[in-house]
């Protein structure tokens, strides 16, 4: 036989080779002194490696109790969390769109100033950014949960995020209306409700909402770092530049029973018979984001998107695509399911359909933008529902 | 659940397979993951544990790693390599707490040392030496790219060579090539690092 290489001589060290391919190997050994000194070498270098790793060696396991404890604080974490499981969940979790969706902004404006190349900017603001088109975008998840290639976890860029970010306009708790009118005079734009659904919503109308970022070059570059990208330097003229977001008051119209932001003890899980009549609609004029001028936007967004898992030509044909001064980015997970432009309300529209949530139920979530106001249509079932619906809003 | 059923699981499930359970033990999701957590979660703990050299840590990691599992959207259907996905994504988790805390290590080594003691040692001065020699081992394994990270790691827990193919996805008969690789760079960033005080 020919000699073998290292990956073999290794396997027969750790006693990992059928029989007869183990006793292949010791004729050969027998006869070749130059692989002989190679496994000793290999033999020694795994016994150097393997008595530095036996120092980690943790206690004896202490057993099921241990696990039922954890399984206890589990299921209490699983109860004060809401239920992430998809883009739906994440939806209902946030349970007022806009701000969902102006997260998302911020997110890829954040990540694509990051990037920004070497010129300087001036301290002041200039483009003010308004929402006209959604554009849906798969991202990796899995890239930036640090479920493969040691990338950090999403927790590390939420952490910077909450550093950073000053709220400069908060509002938190809806404030609940009796009908349409009243919800339009309380948000200043019309409003509007599902004429296909005879049942009487929920309305609230939350506040507005406002936050600012300044940027922080040396965090960044440590983010970047982290994130493995550390062969992208950032200019340090981006040190100190201002991003602001405004989101006007938005309003949320609840129809039929649908699952609680939150797990609440004292309300029975809502069984898939329940969810069906579930449909949520949001609807706010555009957010404001206000940027320094000069913004290579096509350019930082290529590389933004990158950074969360698209290949480098993906990202630029989808950026070619985008008109970034007008257009909402909305990041969702390639495999949470499918997506496509539809006509809806006279317009054209983003039809996302979901697959499995709670109990197996798919859903959907529709997205339009129709005079300078943003609405979204989040349900369960047959996405095949979404467009008639939202054609009934008057 | 109480604890007849906990008895049950265990017994039913060989806590050294990674083979998922069918659907006669578990119809829904939620009873499946169940299982799963019980199956797999002291290991992981103890996977961790190694790693980290904290047992609250390891333990919340291994919560991370399981909240993580839980919102798969394939669990549900999948009869995959369930435990193969647990330990790559927990070790990862662990690698990537070791590296974000690497500065801070370098600036609390003695606190966490004096954490990590048992004050009961025979010898004190063995254990702060070894307590400072597994600190070592953690930083070394910090700067390593993660898939040698994650092979010297698992290999360490006991992991057969079809174990590792399954757990972080590769073909068997690679196993030995990449343990080599990374016990290489093992070595190679030890001496970088420590070599000046010690020899490998």
């Amino acid at each position: 036989m020919n000699c073998p290489d290292d990956g073999r001589l290794r396997a027969k060290l750790d006693d990992e080779m059928s029989v007869p391919e183990s006793q292949e190997l010791d004729r050969h050994l027998a006869a070749c002194g130059d692989c002989r000194l190679r496994m000793e070498t290999l033999s020694k270098s795994a016994e150097g490696v393997r008595e530095r790793l036996a120092l980690l060696a943790p206690v004896p396991d202490q057993g099921r109790d241990d696990a039922r404890f954890s399984w206890a604080r589990f299921l209490a974490r699983q109860r004060a969390e809401p239920q992430p499981t998809s883009v739906f969940a994440r939806l209902f979790a946030a349970r007022f769109r806009p701000v969902w969706a102006a997260a998302g902004v911020v997110v890829v404006l954040i990540a694509s100033l990051s990037f920004a190349p070497g010129r300087s900017w001036a301290q002041r603001l200039l483009d003010m950014l308004r929402v006209q088109k959604i554009a849906v975008v798969p991202v990796d998840t899995q890239a930036l949960e640090g479920v493969q290639g040691g990338s950090p976890s999403g927790k590390m860029i939420g952490q910077f995020l909450s550093d950073n970010i000053v709220v400069t306009m908060h509002s938190d708790q809806p404030q609940t209306v009796a009908d349409a009118s009243q919800a339009s005079q309380l948000s200043g734009f019309r409003v509007r409700l599902l004429g296909d659904r005879t049942d009487a919503p929920k309305i609230g109308v939350l506040g507005e909402q406002g936050f600012q970022m300044t940027l922080n070059r040396e965090r960044l570059q440590g983010l970047l770092d982290e994130l493995g990208h550390n062969d992208l330097q950032l200019a340090t003229s981006i040190d100190g530049a201002l991003v602001a977001v405004h989101i006007p008051k938005s309003v949320t119209a609840v129809y039929g029973q649908c699952p609680q932001p939150k797990k609440d003890d004292s309300v029975p899980p809502l069984k898939p018979s329940d969810l069906a009549g579930c449909v949520i609609l949001t609807q706010v004029p555009s957010p404001t984001v206000s940027v320094p001028p000069d913004l290579n936007l096509p350019q930082l967004a290529t590389l933004a998107l990158q950074a969360s898992g698209m290949s480098a030509e993906d990202a630029q044909a989808f950026c070619a695509t985008v008109d970034w001064t007008s257009t909402l980015l909305l990041p969702i997970p390639r495999d949470a399911g499918s997506y496509e432009t539809t006509n809806v309300d006279g317009v054209e529209g983003t039809l996302i359909t979901l697959r499995g949530y709670r109990q197996g139920m798919a859903g959907y979530s529709l997205l339009w933008v129709k005079g300078g106001i943003i609405y979204s249509l989040t349900g369960f079932g047959g996405a095949g529902q979404a467009v008639p619906l939202a054609d009934s809003l008057q | 659940m109480d604890a007849a059923t906990v008895e049950e699981r265990r017994d039913v499930l060989s806590p050294d397979r990674t083979v998922i359970i069918g659907n006669e033990e578990a119809n829904s999701k939620d009873a499946k993951f169940e299982a799963l957590f019980f199956k797999f979660y002291s290991r992981v703990v103890r996977v961790l544990y190694g790693l980290v050299g904290d047992r609250a840590r390891a333990e919340e990691l291994a919560s991370d790693a399981f909240w993580r599992l839980y919102r798969q959207p394939w669990l549900e259907q999948s009869d995959g390599n369930v435990g193969g996905w647990l330990h790559r994504t927990a070790t990862n988790l662990g690698i990537d707490h070791l590296r974000a805390q690497g500065r801070r290590m370098q600036h609390m080594e003695g606190v966490e040392r004096a954490e990590n003691l048992s004050g009961h040692a025979a010898n004190p001065l063995e254990e702060i030496l070894s307590a400072e020699r597994a600190l070592r081992v953690r930083r070394v394994l910090a700067r390593l790219k993660t898939s040698h990270a994650q092979i010297l790691i698992l290999r360490a827990n006991g992991f057969s060579y079809s174990d590792l193919a399954e757990s972080l996805g590769v073909r068997l008969g690679t196993v030995g090539t990449m343990l080599v690789r990374a016990e290489a760079a093992f070595q190679k960033q030890y001496r970088r690092m420590y070599g000046k005080e010690e020899a490998l």
